[in-house]
């Protein structure tokens, strides 16, 4: 098992000399928490302007206020969800309304669906479900939040995929299909048999496994199952990671207790992304005044409605950036990718969204 | 009359086949998702067993293909009428949507798979796993059949025009299997029933469908899934 003060972040401060003469500590520098993704055989990738993502869209059917607050984290803050589809329908996910700076829109695939082409062909990234999520007709368990097993996240493999040659083969067509300069492909699998399942993903030639040591069904942050142990969990992924020889491959993680010291944490740990579901369910903005809101206690009548207080989400997510900028300048490093790379996690050179493949143009094959 | 559009593999991409045919023909006044009669009559060229040929295909009146092709032809393709003179690879037709499809040799295993509708017509034989996870689509085998037949089938129609592997109908819960020879194996979540008046009609209007001459006769057989399994 990793020893957890391996990850902590003092670990890669920079000496003093070094520290004094970095630009981090000027006034006015901006800090860049983007992290890369690396896409297939090619040296490129994908640039996230943030290590932080929700799935909240796709795990149970969010209210509409917190769909309108989602969306705009996602627009504002660079915070990266799953969709638009999902989350707003009338969003487009052409290739023209796409900004670098409002974060990376993942389109997921569900296991055992058919795969519709046009959902994936201007998408900067896709990823396998599976398990069955609430877009899925294999979760039948929708109509109450507590009806919601844990059973519900249990492991699927697409019945239609027998061997590890044809998903691969499938991965290859959806990257051809695909127009963009790099699409990153990767899969999401319910923390159980960790080891065996990243080594299928690894050797299938996916870019990234998402681990989730929780799955959440509920706007509550109490409302959710636990899968694995976080620490187990990332011990076993890097360890099938070293033995399948794809020093390339990266890892998300969803759990529960996200905060920013086990952000640092499993950052060290190799983790390129995290969600934040439950850092953002941790302040209950389903409820009609938030908890971090004092005044809600004796106002009485003058409680915000639960609309006004999913607006918070978004400056919620901009407080947790900020404090990552602040932990970062501390460290002495002005760029998250420089302090990633002190873990040997160097990434290749990230291609801007806007520069297509030769020969991608769709007008122009 | 249709425009007529004849490309050659050796200068266009296989899976980007649909942007190469809406290059060349410059419909752009023609909608994506109505197919009318300017929808170009398309002639494809050395077809070299490229894969991925063809994926999300839609809005073309007809398409010839000349030579044989890979692995994921034709995935996710609607609204068309396509002829392949040659024979396919695995997963052919994967997620089909509507339309006709008829090859002329064999094909790999998995054809059809999660097919969700249209016709897919093989007139030489296919390996294993036919029909796997079909959602609606109908498949027709001319030749034999390998094993695992409609495994995971919800609905749909299969029709084996020789013999089945084992395994046939592994999982099935709903559609109808449609078969003249015999199979190897019949999983017991299936069970033969009576060839009706209704199942000679649709056997008759698919196999007119797919261009075989056939009188649709007594010697097909019918499964389908228990009652109550």
């Amino acid at each position: 098992m990793t020893d957890p003060t391996l990850n902590q972040p003092h670990r890669h401060i920079k000496p003093l000399q070094d520290r004094i003469a970095s630009s981090a500590w000027s006034r006015g520098v901006e800090m860049d928490l983007g992290v890369t993704l690396p896409s297939g055989k090619s040296k490129s990738a994908l640039l996230w302007p943030a290590p932080i993502f929700s799935r909240l869209g796709l795990d149970f059917d969010l209210s509409p206020p917190m769909k309108t607050a989602l969306a705009s984290a996602h627009g504002q803050s660079g915070l990266t969800i799953y969709g638009p589809w999902k989350i707003d329908p009338a969003a487009s996910c052409s290739t023209e309304l796409r900004s670098l700076a409002a974060g990376v829109t993942i389109a997921p695939v569900f296991v055992d669906e058919p795969f519709v082409p046009e959902l994936f062909a201007h998408v900067e990234q896709i990823e396998w479900q599976f398990l069955p999520c609430r877009s899925s007709p294999l979760r039948t368990a929708t109509a109450s939040a507590w009806g919601v097993h844990k059973k519900d996240w249990k492991a699927i493999l697409p019945s239609d995929l027998a061997r590890v040659d044809s998903f691969s083969a499938r991965i290859e067509m959806m990257r051809q299909w695909n127009d963009q300069p790099a699409t990153v492909v990767g899969g999401a699998i319910g923390a159980g048999a960790v080891y065996e399942d990243v080594r299928f993903l690894a050797d299938a030639g996916l870019d990234y496994a998402h681990l989730l040591c929780d799955g959440r069904f509920g706007e509550l942050a109490h409302q959710f199952h636990r899968f694995g142990n976080v620490d187990t969990v990332l011990d076993q992924a890097n360890r099938a990671i070293h033995d399948s020889g794809r020093r390339d491959f990266a890892l998300a993680i969803s759990a529960s207790g996200c905060t920013l010291e086990s952000v640092w944490k499993w950052l060290g740990a190799g983790v390129r992304a995290i969600n934040i579901d439950s850092y953002i369910l941790g302040q209950q903005p389903a409820l009609e005044t938030p908890a971090s809101d004092t005044f809600g206690s004796f106002l009485g009548d003058y409680r915000r409605p639960a609309h006004a207080a999913t607006e918070w989400l978004n400056s919620a997510v901009i407080g947790m950036l900020e404090s990552l900028a602040s932990e970062l300048a501390y460290s002495g490093h002005q760029r998250l990718s420089e302090w990633l790379d002190r873990e040997g996690l160097a990434a290749p050179a990230p291609v801007p969204l806007n520069k297509k493949k030769s020969g991608a143009n769709p007008k122009n094959p | 009359m249709n425009p007529i559009v004849e490309l050659r593999l050796s200068k266009t991409s296989p899976v980007r086949l649909q942007y190469a045919i809406e290059s060349s023909s410059a419909k752009t006044s023609v909608h994506p998702d109505v197919r009318n009669e300017e929808s170009p009559h398309v002639q494809v060229r050395e077809a070299q067993g490229q894969h991925f040929l063809g994926v999300g295909l839609n809005n073309l009146h007809r398409v010839e293909i000349d030579g044989s092709v890979g692995d994921y032809a034709f995935c996710g393709a609607h609204q068309c009428e396509i002829t392949l003179e040659g024979s396919a690879g695995d997963y052919l037709a994967h997620s089909f949507r509507s339309g006709v499809l008829i090859v002329t040799g064999n094909a790999g295993h998995s054809v059809g798979a999660m097919g969700t509708g249209g016709l897919i017509t093989v007139y030489g034989s296919a390996k294993d796993r036919v029909g796997v996870s079909l959602r609606g689509a109908d498949v027709l085998i001319r030749g034999n059949a390998g094993a695992d037949v409609a495994q995971g089938m919800t609905s749909g129609t299969i029709i084996i025009g020789g013999t089945a592997g084992e395994n046939m109908g592994q999982g099935m819960t709903g559609g109808t299997i449609f078969l003249r020879g015999d199979a190897t194996e019949i999983s017991s979540d299936i069970e033969e029933f009576r060839l009706r008046e209704p199942d000679r009609l649709k056997l008759g209007l698919l196999l007119l469908k797919a261009g075989i001459k056939s009188t649709a006769g007594k010697e097909f057989r019918v499964f389908r899934p228990k009652v109550n399994a």
